[in-house]
């Protein structure tokens, strides 16, 4: 009770916005179905095999629902994903495979329950028939499961690659003791990190900065010599790419949220959308995994309900999944990825009620926005509807029931409830990281739309002088509208007001960082890499084959090297090309400095600006270039690593690319300008 | 039109190689900024022919030979359809280096299959090394256009590059009867 009186989230200003925003919502809500009936929750067993089948394990999902135990994830069935896990992340799998075998045994025979699963912890792996390796496995599953009384923290030591051989003893394991020693050396360098968290942790290193006042942790990866090796041993470095800089003592101090800032690494950080499609459909499966073993560590269940099949509409505006409403967009301007029609709400809003006292929260009159909606609804789509005279007031009641309409919310029925459970978590960092994970599973239209919402939700707050709305009104207001409360019974149970006060703090922490929560942590960028060169080592015999074979290749090329071909490039450089830019290809140094900030601007002019004397007007016959004048590296210009061992990442300016082509020898460097 | 021609511009280290290109294609280079040693860099540009066609010319600019770096990769000289021997007119050795390179140009290649000018730069520099004369005298005997320019007029820097890619991409025919190779240029332009 203490605990839950003193809840983050529970501002010193009370939840009124929210209350009298739920009401509201039920006074302008027509009838609409209970969500209850809109999305079910499967059993135990189909949630897990859905988990295998989201988080890439297919081979095992699809043998598991076949009705066949899989004993040994890692030789039989996708290797090449578990090799590349981390420990804790292959314990979360282990875990969810050995329930399954389970279930399949208590299906199959209907047997009575076997004593000792009952007497063991429910997540270990029981099967006496277990061969040896599984058995090993399974004593390391128990060691994860977080004890009572320390807040398991996550693993940090660096794991050697899962293949099929039992794990190896790293030199640093050897002198603890074998049950508790994770258990020890982590949670000191997370929990106390800011005193002590050097030991134990060899990839990491912890610089206390005056302790008690400021708390500055900036825990990276040391030694990044170590990643190019066949090691992912960065594996939190996520979290450790947050840094804290918190003023008050009490991180938990729920009134200000610490500024937490990216902490940029060699490789450059990941936006987002600045990996390819096919790279993300890794991140993905790999940040199931990830949150799964994060919530696990935390004792949190992590549920994820599958909506089920509502008719849905497929054209309109209102009440349309996000999806349809951008694939109808695409139709009309090519790269829309979010609905225009919440583009143009909230360029309306930016631009004429950013300065509005009470904007969000003061209501609109109910009778107008029904004609507003009913003239958005008959006209936005055929383009002749205009937002002269409207009220702004009304256009951010429309922006909220947009919102609460859609059939499938914006943090999507499947991870509603992961993100109002992330509040559960004790420690800020690692709920930010959680959030991160969330928005990283999000469908791609969700997390774009969830990014342009807070985008101009931070305006609104940035505005707060004159609008009078900090990011506590702002997010109250919005939670309900996000989270999908319904109001229930006239007096408010403990729970509702436990629900409202975790919500908003879910909606403030996403607007306070939503710049830094929309990045790919370093350390999985690693782990789709690493995926990579499993993967295609596993396609090809053996890489050193390979290598063999593309030397002999080289060598041909050199002694006859013809027209157009390939010329063999010497140690040290790398070649950037740029189709369509004038200049299209250049050869570099690798200088140790060199950024790919640093590549782009050698693309550019030196002295772009004065770039007139090529006017197509005064050319001269003969003349080079005549009509379109030379094409230099424009600002939407980005450097692209293709390739090699990811699929295609655009990369940050700060990207040191000496370190990069350390980690992706065998990827092109492309110039070319982002799309979007 | 047609087939993009390769052009390969090589010569002694620091004799103005990517600055006359730059200045060719941008018209952005100032004369006296700094030296960035090229490593290799490709530019495409589109260049109008005395015939009044455009043709599509990539280029190769390539590293500048200095004695630690004496020989151009032989995978430039195969490749080419053209070359464009850069000397600087305030360096001797630069004078001498194109010498070597016609050499080898000539020991792999064709003289008929290739076109080669030689371009002598910075003849804005007051301290001028390579006479014209003597200049002219080797690019008689080896018969090549012989071009001087300076990145600070870029009308007069578009001479060899035009004439170069107008021989490139002369039609085949033509270029057979050297003798009749004025005439014909004539009538060209006269029916075009």
């Amino acid at each position: 009770m203490q605990r839950q009186l003193s809840q983050p989230g529970v501002v010193d200003n009370d939840l009124s916005d929210y209350w009298t925003e739920i009401k509201d919502i039920e006074e302008n809500s027509e009838s609409f179905g209970s969500e209850e009936d809109l999305c079910k929750t499967p059993d135990e067993f189909e949630h897990n095999t859905e988990w295998l089948k989201d988080s890439g394990l297919t081979g095992a999902a699809s043998k598991l629902s076949a009705g066949n135990e899989v004993h040994n994830v890692y030789g039989e069935v996708d290797e090449v994903l578990m090799s590349t896990l981390t420990r804790t992340q292959a314990a979360a799998v282990e875990r969810r495979v050995s329930n399954l075998n389970q279930t399949l045994r208590m299906k199959g025979r209907a047997q009575p329950r076997d004593v000792r699963d009952i007497f063991q912890p429910p997540s270990s792996p029981t099967s006496p028939t277990m061969p040896q390796e599984d058995a090993q496995r399974g004593a390391e599953g128990r060691e994860i499961i977080p004890s009572p009384f320390l807040p398991q923290p996550r693993e940090i030591i660096p794991s050697p690659p899962r293949s099929i051989s039992p794990p190896l003893p790293s030199p640093l394991e050897d002198s603890r003791h074998p049950p508790v020693r994770r258990r020890v050396s982590s949670s000191s360098s997370i929990n106390l990190g800011v005193t002590d968290a050097a030991t134990g942790v060899r990839t990491m290193s912890v610089q206390p900065k005056s302790p008690g006042t400021h708390k500055e942790l900036s825990r990276r990866v040391s030694n990044q010599e170590l990643v190019s090796d066949t090691d992912i041993s960065l594996d939190f470095s996520s979290d450790a790419k947050l840094e804290v800089g918190a003023k008050s003592d009490d991180e938990y101090s729920a009134d200000q949220l610490p500024n937490f800032t990216l902490v940029k690494d060699k490789y450059g950080v990941t936006k987002v959308g600045d990996l390819s499609e096919r790279d993300m459909k890794k991140v993905r499966s790999l940040a199931l995994i990830e949150l799964t073993a994060l919530f696990d560590t935390h004792n949190i269940e992590l549920k994820r309900r599958r909506p089920g099949k509502v008719k849905l509409k497929e054209s309109g505006v209102f009440s349309v999944p996000l999806e349809v409403l951008v694939e109808q967009d695409q139709k009309k301007r090519d790269g829309i990825k979010t609905p225009l029609i919440l583009q143009s709400i909230i360029l309306f809003l930016e631009e004429n009620a950013l300065n509005i006292e009470g904007i969000l929260r003061v209501p609109g009159s109910a009778a107008r926005i029904k004609n507003l909606r009913k003239d958005i609804e008959e006209r936005f789509n055929n383009g002749d509807f205009t937002w002269d005279r409207v009220r702004p007031n009304d256009v951010a009641a429309l922006l909220k029931q947009f919102l609460r309409e859609l059939p499938n919310p914006l943090l999507t029925y499947e991870y509603l409830s992961a993100f109002a459970s992330v509040e559960h978590i004790p420690d800020r960092r690692q709920q930010l990281q959680a959030l991160n994970l969330l928005i990283l599973l999000l469908p791609t239209v969700h997390r774009d739309s969830l990014k342009l919402l807070l985008k101009f939700l931070s305006k609104v707050v940035s505005k707060e002088k004159e609008n009078k709305m900090n990011i506590n009104n702002v997010a109250m207001i919005m939670a309900p509208n996000m989270f999908l409360v319904k109001s229930g019974s006239k007096n408010v149970n403990y729970n509702e007001v436990k629900m409202a006060a975790g919500t908003s703090q879910i909606v403030r922490m996403l607007i306070k960082y939503h710049k830094i929560l929309w990045t790919v942590p370093s350390f999985m960028v690693m782990q789709v890499r690493r995926l990579y060169q499993v993967e295609s080592s596993k396609t090809k015999d053996s890489k050193g084959l390979m290598k063999l074979i593309g030397r002999h290749h080289k060598e041909k090329k050199t002694t006859i090297p013809s027209a157009g071909q390939e010329d063999p490039l010497p140690k040290g450089v790398i070649k950037v090309v740029a189709p369509h830019l004038t200049k299209t290809a250049m050869v570099l140094d690798l200088d140790p400095q060199l950024t790919a900030g640093d590549v782009v601007k050698r693309f550019r002019g030196r002295t772009a600006s004065q770039d007139n004397s090529s006017e197509p007007g005064n050319a001269p016959p003969g003349c080079i270039n005549p009509r379109q004048s030379a094409v230099y590296a424009r600002n939407n210009t980005y450097l692209y690593e293709k390739g090699g061992n990811i699929g295609e990442r655009c990369l940050d300016m700060d990207t040191n690319i000496a370190t990069l082509v350390k980690v992706n020898p065998h990827a092109e460097w492309v110039l070319k300008p982002k799309s979007h | 039109m047609g087939k993009t021609s390769k052009v390969v511009v090589c010569g002694q280290v620091f004799s103005g190689k990517t600055a006359a290109l730059e200045q060719l294609i941008y018209g952005t280079h100032t004369a006296g900024t700094q030296l960035f040693p090229t490593i290799e860099d490709i530019y495409v540009a589109n260049i109008e022919t005395d015939r009044g066609v455009r043709e599509k010319i990539r280029f190769y600019d390539t590293a500048g030979l200095s004695p630690s770096n004496p020989e151009l990769p032989k995978h430039y000289i195969t490749l080419a359809d053209g070359f464009v021997l850069v000397y600087s007119t305030t360096d001797r050795d630069s004078f001498k280096r194109i010498d070597l390179l016609k050499r080898d140009i000539d020991a792999a290649r064709e003289k008929k299959e290739v076109t080669v000018v030689a371009v002598g730069t910075k003849t804005d520099l007051k301290d001028r090394k390579v006479d014209l004369r003597e200049a002219q005298n080797w690019a008689q005997k080896e018969k090549v256009r012989l071009f001087e320019v300076s990145v600070r007029d870029r009308k007069a820097l578009m001479d060899p590059f035009v004439f170069l890619a107008s021989k490139m991409t002369q039609p085949q025919t033509k270029s057979r009867f050297p003798a009749l190779g004025p005439k014909v240029k004539q009538t060209s332009i006269n029916d075009s």
